[in-house]
């Protein structure tokens, strides 16, 4: 048998090589990507600014707009590789932008979704850039009402090492959890998964919990379907108080009944 | 060069193209899936346009549940509307008093009141209140170019996912998803200066649908008549001031609802008389009903969905036959749990009376659950308690890796728990063996030879 220490997985010269590579490769990506969106968001922005020097906009409006530029003028000038995210969360709060506004929803809609693919885009160059100033201002993101800003932002959370994830405790319990979206839940229990710390989990189960009880009928479903990956013994008192408390016949309360008595079952030996 | 070092290089090439498969704006073309349309008037209930519900949601699981909030297209159109508006004026009401009181269980009567009147505006500005509609086909309401579907117009390209999900075709989930969106709002709108106080229910009632119409940055929008849709505001303003809808109400006592039942999409009787309504599995039918465990064959095409009557997720050819893995009645209408190698989902099977035309007796299924004869393996690390009756008095133990023969299966109502019947040693009695529904669980007990 060989000894595992004589035999590293990999050596610094294949380590190099692999960097290197993998720089080259995200590169062509993400430079081609950041490039389409700077450019993009800036025409949009100039030419919302022209449409607007030919209309009559209250005060407010204009000065959204000049804010927005000067942002955008300052930002263009710097080597920011965070310019283009930074351009399309001006975006929403200016309303300036040339995006689509045929409805009522639709330009909030089209920033934020600008705003949460910038978030994509630029995932690898922020986790790969992470420090302590970084983690705060991230956590911005998390605030945001719209869903697919918060599936981005936690998708990046995710790409984190554990121990810069679990900052973002808070922000899974209070903005991820207790949102009404319930299409975020195989990202939310990938977070929960890499949770090791009990005082933690404790405190997610009991905000998991508390938004079953009294969140949207549509989440409450939703978690009361994953709450099986979360009954153990410790957690099980917690879920059975909760089940008295769900609606009698609704659907949250069938999928936690019928995990709580497989626990009980398996806990039983049958 | 190295196997290790060729995976690792791969892996490092998948990293750097970020998967964009996630839920986002999707750019569906008018009318996306939408078949058999046809138009309406602008009047309530009867609201242009509707295509078939099928694509979404089954028009039987439909018709089972949902009856009294169908509008009947070939009936006397104002009968059916004061019929249909008086049903669905109930449910918006007790749907919108059900989802406030779930959220914030000390609110005030006159909150709901003011919430209640808020949603019911919505429903009117939305959709004249339409949802499903029956001529020869039962439709769904599609309005602003099919992307809006039902009773709350849930746009399909930002809430894709949710409607290609039948979240926007199922009745109660459509409301409760655009109650979420409005509730969000109305706990928000306190907080602005355009709202003088949480008790200024009816300016909140305005702000909010300001931010429900344009998003929550845009929530005083009602206070600027200069704004580009401030019309929206208005019309808002002028249902909630009117109540149109009112007119329409006639004095018959509304049908009585249930509404955690009715958002359940495998619960059966919704009764509100009651409380506790009817387990879908081991209902007292005829014997033509097959039993889990049974085989059936298909006589039609018919579509596979994730619940009785839900998401379609494939469709499995007639003649094919299946081992039913759960049964499930819903008002009559049959359902059976099937599966074809990773691909597991509810058929709809008629009711008592079309039965035959839908599936017959089967054969040469692969077997899912365990039958009579069948060799099963103890799976738990334990072993798994053998008991005297389902849920009794324990016997013994049975080990781990235990082949055993059974004699023969039971499932338990309510809870959907699958015991089978073994002879251990000389000890005859029954062995837990996982649940079939909503989870199913059976693998983690035992595997079937």
């Amino acid at each position: 048998m060989k000894n595992a220490k004589s035999q590293p997985l990999i050596t610094k010269s294949e380590l190099s090589l692999l960097f290197g590579g993998f720089i080259f490769l995200s590169s062509c990506y993400f430079v081609n990507k950041s490039m389409k969106n700077t450019e993009s968001v800036k025409k949009e922005i100039v030419l919302k600014n022209e449409k607007y020097k030919t209309k009559k906009e209250s005060k407010k409006t204009d000065r959204n707009i000049a804010q927005s530029l000067e942002f955008e003028n300052k930002n263009s000038n710097s080597n920011d590789p965070l310019s283009t995210l930074k351009i399309a969360e001006t975006c929403i709060e200016s309303k300036a932008c040339d995006l689509p506004n045929n409805d009522p929803r639709a330009y909030s809609l089209a920033a934020y979704s600008n705003l949460a693919s910038e978030i994509d885009a630029n995932r690898f160059f922020i986790t790969t850039n992470w420090n302590s100033e970084r983690e705060v201002d991230f956590k911005r993101f998390f605030k945001y009402s719209n869903g697919f800003v918060k599936e981005a932002a936690l998708r990046t959370v995710l790409a984190l090492k554990d121990r810069e994830l679990l900052a973002f405790t808070n922000e899974l319990a209070i903005n991820i959890i207790h949102d009404h979206n319930a299409q975020m839940m195989d990202l939310t229990m990938e977070f929960i998964d890499r949770i090791q710390d009990t005082n933690v989990k404790d405190q997610i189960e009991n905000e998991w919990i508390q938004a079953m009880i009294t969140g949207s009928p549509n989440k409450s479903e939703a978690l009361a379907k994953y709450s099986h990956e979360l009954i153990n013994e410790q957690s099980i008192p917690k879920f059975k108080k909760a089940l008295n408390k769900l609606p009698k016949g609704s659907p949250e309360r069938t999928h936690l009944e019928s995990s709580v008595r497989e626990f009980e079952m398996t806990q039983a030996g049958g | 060069m190295d196997n290790k070092y060729v995976k690792l290089l791969l892996l490092a090439f998948l990293l750097s193209f970020p998967s964009e498969s996630f839920a986002q704006f999707v750019n569906t073309s008018n009318y996306w899936n939408c078949s058999n349309r046809t138009g309406g008037t602008w009047t309530f209930g009867h609201a242009p346009s509707a295509c078939s519900v099928n694509p979404f949601i089954g028009s039987d699981y439909v018709k089972s549940k949902f009856s009294p909030y169908i509008f009947d297209d070939s009936a006397n159109r104002a009968g059916e509307r004061e019929r249909y508006m008086s049903e669905m004026h109930n449910l918006v009401i007790k749907a919108s008093e059900y989802y406030i009181k779930r959220r914030k269980p000390s609110v005030s009567a006159t909150e709901v009141k003011y919430f209640n009147e808020a949603i019911l505006a919505i429903t009117h500005q939305e959709s004249f209140m339409t949802h499903y509609r029956d001529g020869s086909i039962l439709r769904m309401m599609r309005g602003d170019f099919g992307h809006g579907h039902g009773l709350m117009q849930i746009d399909d390209r930002w809430h894709f996912a949710n409607v290609k999900d039948g979240n926007a075709a199922h009745l109660i989930k459509n409301l409760f998803y655009a109650l979420d969106i409005y509730y969000e709002a109305w706990q928000l709108a306190p907080s602005k200066n355009c709202v003088p106080s949480s008790t200024a229910y009816y300016t909140r009632s305005r702000a909010a649908y300001s931010a429900y119409n344009g998003g929550l940055d845009d929530i005083c929008r009602f206070r600027n008549p200069g704004h580009s849709f401030a019309r929206n505001d208005s019309n808002f303003k002028d249902k909630l001031d009117t109540k149109a809808w009112s007119r329409y109400i006639n004095a018959v006592s509304p049908t009585p609802v249930n509404i955690a039942c009715l958002a359940n999409t495998t619960s059966a009787n919704c009764s509100t008389t009651n409380p506790n309504p009817t387990p879908p599995n081991e209902p007292p039918v005829s014997t033509s009903f097959f039993a889990v465990g049974e085989l059936i064959q298909l006589l039609k095409n018919i579509n596979v969905r994730q619940t009785p009557g839900g998401k379609r997720v494939a469709t499995f050819k007639a003649g094919e036959s299946f081992q039913v893995l759960d049964r499930s009645l819903t008002n009559g209408a049959r359902y059976y749990l099937i599966q074809k190698n990773n691909i597991k989902g509810y058929v709809y099977a008629g009711t008592e009376a079309t039965h035959s035309q839908w599936v017959k007796e089967g054969r040469d299924a692969i077997l899912y659950l365990p039958v009579i004869g069948s060799e099963i393996t103890v799976l738990t690390r334990s072993g798994t308690n053998l008991r005297i009756t389902p849920g009794g008095t324990r016997l013994t133990t049975i080990p781990n890796g235990t082949r055993l023969s059974v004699l023969s299966v039971q499932v338990t109502s309510g809870l959907k728990e699958l015991y089978v019947k073994v002879k251990y040693g000389n000890q005859t009695g029954y062995l837990y063996s996982g649940t079939l529904a909503p989870r199913y669980t059976v693998s983690n007990w035992i595997s079937i030879r």
